[in-house]
């Protein structure tokens, strides 16, 4: 055994990539969609289908990428706008702090400046992580160090760029420079001196920011003494100190953690700006609206489903934004894989229409409630049996005629909020609940939130009105499947899938390997009895919260089929010399063998946590630590 | 030759002391002197105009608080008498820089030997240097030796050298501080704190000038025709009055303190003054009487309209609804008994209540919100998390409709984000520290939220917190 299969063997979990033994046709395209209309749709359509979701799916995440990229670089604006505008200079001239309270914060936003050389200031970022600061004195030796050498490498460049242009040759000056350098390792000392001899040391002014990282992990004693140390920087003219909180609670923590006179002196000038990207709509309403872009309008969403979005939104605050996108990029994927209308979204391919398609269509809801309007009204009694059974391909052309009529929600969803965003000014509208109440016909009520709204209610006013054929366009979640495949409740899975193993594993009789074939006391094995540990797990379901481990046991031993395994165990003995020893050398070799398969068993089931072992008091039981339904 | 003595107001008494124990022969000064007085009590503001009055003495001032160490602090000692002599001695500088790095101080005898090395460099010359410490017990890790090594330094040196004298003197603020030098017999002159009439008076003097400049733009603003100065200057007084008599219970009598209040409200205060009432004094104060009524020292406060916006969301602490229950459900774990599960929260009818099923029931002697939290499993949570959420039904009790819908929260992926975000931001924490596995059984949780900030969030989402307290214990 080498070294790395025996590291191997004593780790608790592997992770097994499976082999893909298959043959591949490499010049076929894989085409992950299963011919729709029970089989019958042809390879053709098949493959339209996924070219057409394949093609609706990128560009909507190319304007998704787009919207997340403009998220970072307008806030990465406006917080170098705050940190360099001086125009709100404290009138009464008395030095303080800038202070920027990013709320919300993961503390990756970067703090950058605009990379202007300017030879009167030098700006400098100073990271400050809770871990770095352990103490005060810690805390101001490694800014002090960061300031040095973050100062030392932009004069390096300045200098080389300078002595890049013009080639200093006079002796006086490099004389000069020399002094400079020799009374800069002298001063050198990482304390504020650095600070207070700034303007001596590098000619410059120092504009300084404190990059705070995750302040509610701060010890606030520290951080508040961390402050009112720089307080005493600020009485340099040259020096301009600014501070920037990462803060992921909220606001009145760091408050309550702060000392009032500390507080006071943020206070002179700051300014708050919250970053996660989940407040407000902004963004959330750009990515929906780009959803609904994508689909060309043709796409409907059901109540059902948009009350699902908003929902699951509400739920998770902090990362609101991907979850959207994930949300309709899940429900998007499984339109097309599972609607055999979907190939109709884009209207060329009406020409695949065939019998099989207008089968279905005769039995949409709305088609029916249609035609039953037409026999209540003046319909001819030619054209509804005509429309029924597509003669002269009425019902055909009737489709199409459907077809290329744009979905009127989404065009009315875009004009209000167009309206509201620039006509009215308003735009702290959530577009998703705001199309919701499209839905139900409740715009009114929800645009009561604003009372400019009421001027123009005429102008807004919205009746939605079922189109025909729309639910064969619309997504939807009516099945769960959504809620299933993007919030599975583990725990009951986990228990469901012990229970049922067949649903998840393959059963022996389906699997067509010749290696397992060939054994047939293997092959009756396998019928007879599952993984040991949903076998397992089906005697732990009905034993009480405490087990005695030897009952498990027995009760293990007494529920597998002996005759099976020691059929099969005599079988494979022929070809294996230890096994063949093993099972001669004691008559328990089926009680050696369960409790072999026991052992691996239980370990198995204390690693996914739904056994306790005992603890030192008691080594004769385990305890059961799921608790069922929860 | 005497001392000039610097007229400061209310610490004429102090300059006088101070100058009978400062004299320009090194022989009438003393080695060692403290001020002592609490904070902004006027200590180097006397100072600092003292040396000011009398060019002819040489000081050096430390801030031991910018130090934060003390071999900061007495590095920073040698680096200041050095640059001091280099300027009083220009002649001498390149000796006096050459091998001699105040970087090299690191322990005290370090500072003997450089100042011994300077010293005799110019041996010739006589001088004695003052080094004020400006508040010594600031200094971050101060001890209590750090000021024997001071007074031993003087000793050492004035053996040595008569021409040079270090006097030092320390700006403390605690009084106990001196206490335990008290058999050194250091003399020490006391700054007492102001007292009202004196802080009013000064704040007066300090910020009238600019006070009064803010309030002539801003009359010119608002296109008044000009008072008569006097009454522009009782807006001015009037107001520094207000501040003085609202917040000096609050913050005593500490003139930095008031001087922010000041700066803070005082913008408020003039936007309150406008054509209708710039020379009624009492309409003016009727109309700002908010800024006296708290000192608003929150950053929160001011974005009023945000605040309510969030409400109306139910973000309060920007927690979505599963985490406001998850903790509510992680504070009744660690709140309260696990015997009591079965009745509070079960709601099963034919579960044995009372004391039949718990026990003889004792009324605890102490609250136990008042406790530590206990720790609990993540399945206790999560069963109690699901017995009080509120799943709302969409389709009417009794349909066929509703057989479908699930009636309890399942713990599915969200409530398990929900879940990992509380912890990331330390709501509820684990017991071990590192390398936690989450969902293995040995990890134990607890909440860590006081019960003002559980009630808060309980309320924000309409949940009766208080009630499943009521029969555990009085509150």
């Amino acid at each position: 055994m080498n070294v790395n299969s025996f590291a191997d063997a004593q780790k608790s979990h592997n992770t097994i990539y499976p082999k893909f033994h298959g043959v591949v046709e490499s010049n076929e395209e894989c085409i992950p969609f299963v011919k729709l209309l029970d089989g019958n749709e042809s390879s053709e359509i098949l493959e339209k289908r996924w070219q057409l979701y394949h093609q609706l799916h990128s560009t909507f995440h190319s304007q998704v990428d787009d919207i997340l990229a403009n998220i970072e670089t307008d806030l990465k604006n406006e917080i170098s706008n705050i940190l360099l505008n001086n125009n709100l200079e404290s009138r009464r001239g008395k030095a303080c702090f800038k202070t920027l309270f990013l709320i919300g914060s993961d503390s990756t936003t970067e703090i950058g400046f605009p990379n202007v050389a300017d030879d009167n200031e030098v700006n400098t970022v100073i990271d400050l992580t809770p871990k770095e600061s352990p103490n005060v004195r810690m805390m101001l030796r490694r800014s002090m160090f960061k300031l040095f050498s973050q100062t030392d490498e932009i004069l390096h460049n300045n200098e080389q760029e300078l002595s890049n242009s013009k080639e200093i040759t006079d002796a006086t000056e490099s004389n000069h420079i020399d002094d400079m350098e020799e009374s800069k390792a002298s001063a050198t000392s990482y304390d504020l001196t650095l600070v207070e001899n700034f303007k001596i040391l590098f000619k410059r002014n120092l504009n300084m920011v404190f990059n705070i990282k995750d302040v509610d992990s701060f010890n606030f004693t520290n951080l508040n003494d961390f402050i009112v140390l720089l307080k005493s920087a600020l009485k340099n003219e040259h020096v301009r100190i600014s501070l920037v909180f990462h803060i992921n609670t909220n606001l009145s923590n760091i408050e309550q953690n702060l000392n009032q006179s500390t507080l006071r002196l943020l206070k002179r000038k700051y300014h708050k700006l919250d970053v996660s990207s989940n407040k407000g709509f902004k963004y959330g309403n750009r990515i929906f609206q780009s959803f609904l872009d994508t689909v060309d309008g043709k796409l409907n969403l059901s109540q059902k489903f948009v009350k699902f979005v908003l929902e699951k939104m509400s739920n998770n605050t902090n990362h609101n934004l991907k979850l959207l996108t994930r949300i309709l990029d899940f429900s998007l994927m499984s339109y097309f894989y599972q609607s055999p209308f979907s190939v109709f979204i884009d209207p060329v391919n009406i020409s695949y229409l065939n019998e099989e398609y207008l089968a279905l269509v005769s039995h949409c809801p709305t088609f029916m409630f249609f035609i039953d309007g037409l026999t209540k009204e003046e319909g001819t009694r030619e054209d509804i049996t005509n429309l029924l059974s597509n003669a002269n391909g009425t019902l055909e052309e009737f489709f199409t005629e459907f077809l290329v009529r744009d979905n009127p929600i989404n065009g009315h969803a875009r004009y209000v909020s167009n309206f509201l965003e620039e006509t009215l000014h308003i735009t702290n509208f959530n577009f998703i609940e705001l199309y919701y109440n499209l839905l139900k016909g409740t715009l009114s009520t929800y645009l009561d939130k604003w009372p400019e709204c009421r001027l123009h209610e005429k102008q807004l006013s919205f009746e939605p009105i079922d189109t025909i054929f729309q639910e064969l366009f619309t997504i939807d979640n009516n099945t769960g499947l959504l809620t299933q495949a993007l919030f599975p409740s583990y725990k009951s899975n986990l228990e469901d899938d012990l229970l049922s193993w067949e649903k998840v594993l393959p059963v022996s009789s389906v699997i067509h390997d010749d290696s397992i074939a060939d054994i047939e006391s293997l092959r009756v094995l396998n019928d007879s009895v599952g993984p040991m540990i949903s076998e397992m797990f089906k005697l732990y379901r009905e034993a009480n919260p405490v087990i005695n481990i030897y009952d498990f046991y027995v009760a293990l031993r007494e529920s597998l089929p002996e005759e099976q395994i020691m059929n099969f165990l005599i079988e494979q003995s022929a070809q294996d010399a230890v096994l063949k020893k093993f099972l001669t050398s004691s008559d328990k070799a089926f009680e050696k063998t369960v409790l072999i398969f026991f052992m691996q068993a239980l370990s198995d089931l204390e690693h996914i946590g739904v056994i306790k072992l005992s603890t030192t008091k008691k080594s004769d039981v385990v305890e059961k630590s799921i608790w069922k339904g929860i | 030759m005497t001392l000039d003595i610097p007229n400061i107001k209310f610490r004429e008494y102090q300059a006088q002391t101070l100058s009978s124990f400062i004299s320009q022969n090194h022989n009438h000064s003393v080695p060692h002197l403290f001020l002592q007085g609490y904070e902004s009590t006027g200590k180097t503001y006397t100072i600092t105009k003292f040396f000011a009055c009398n060019p002819q003495l040489t000081s050096v001032t430390l801030r031991p608080e910018e130090s934060v160490t003390w071999k900061l602090l007495i590095q920073s000692m040698a680096r200041s008498i050095q640059y001091k002599l280099c300027d009083l001695y220009p002649t001498r500088r390149v000796q006096l820089r050459t091998n001699l790095d105040p970087l090299s101080v690191e322990e005290p005898f370090h500072l003997i030997n450089f100042l011994t090395k300077m010293f005799t460099i110019l041996s010739n010359e006589s001088r004695q240097i003052f080094i004020i410490f400006d508040g010594l017990d600031t200094l971050q890790d101060i001890d209590a030796t750090l000021l024997l090594k001071f007074l031993k330094l003087n000793e050492l040196l004035s053996h040595q050298f008569d021409n040079f004298k270090l006097k030092m003197i320390y700006l403390i603020r605690d009084a106990n501080f001196i206490a335990r030098y008290s058999t050194f017999n250091v003399p020490t002159i006391v700054f007492p704190r102001y007292n009202y009439d004196q802080i009013l008076e000064l704040l007066i003097i300090m910020r009238f000038g600019d006070l009064y400049e803010d309030l002539l733009t801003h009359l010119d603003k608002i296109e008044t025709k000009h008072l008569k100065e006097d009454d522009n200057y009782s807006i001015v007084i009037n107001f520094i009055t207000l501040i003085v008599q609202a917040f000096q219970m609050y913050t005593g009598n500490n003139i930095n303190d008031l001087n922010d209040l000041l700066d803070l409200k005082w913008d408020t205060y003039l936007s309150n003054i406008d054509e209708t009432n710039y020379t009624n004094p009492i309409s003016i104060y009727k109309k700002s009487i908010h800024i006296f009524n708290a000192t608003n020292d929150t950053l929160t406060a001011d974005g009023g309209d945000d605040e309510q916006e969030e409400s109306n969301n139910g973000q309060t602490y920007e927690l979505s609804n599963i985490a406001k229950y998850l903790l509510i459900a992680a504070y009744f774990c660690s709140y309260i008994e696990t015997k009591y599960d079965t009745s509070i929260f079960s709601r099963k009818a034919n579960i044995k209540s009372g004391r039949s099923s718990y026990g003889r029931r004792k009324k605890m002697e102490t609250n136990p919100r008042h406790l530590q939290p206990s720790i609990f499993q993540l399945e206790r949570l999560l069963a109690i998390f699901q017995a009080i959420y509120p799943m709302e039904s969409a389709t009417s009790s009794g349909s066929l409709q509703s057989l479908l819908d699930e009636r309890l929260m399942k713990a599915n992926v969200e409530v398990f984000q929900n879940l990992a975000e509380l912890h990331s931001l330390k709501l509820i924490s684990t017991t071990i520290v590192r390398s936690i596995d989450f969902l293995s059984y040995k990890t134990k949780w607890k909440v860590n939220v006081p019960w003002e900030i559980i009630h808060e969030i309980a309320s924000s989402v309409d949940f009766d917190i208080a009630q499943y307290f009521s029969g555990v214990s009085d509150f």
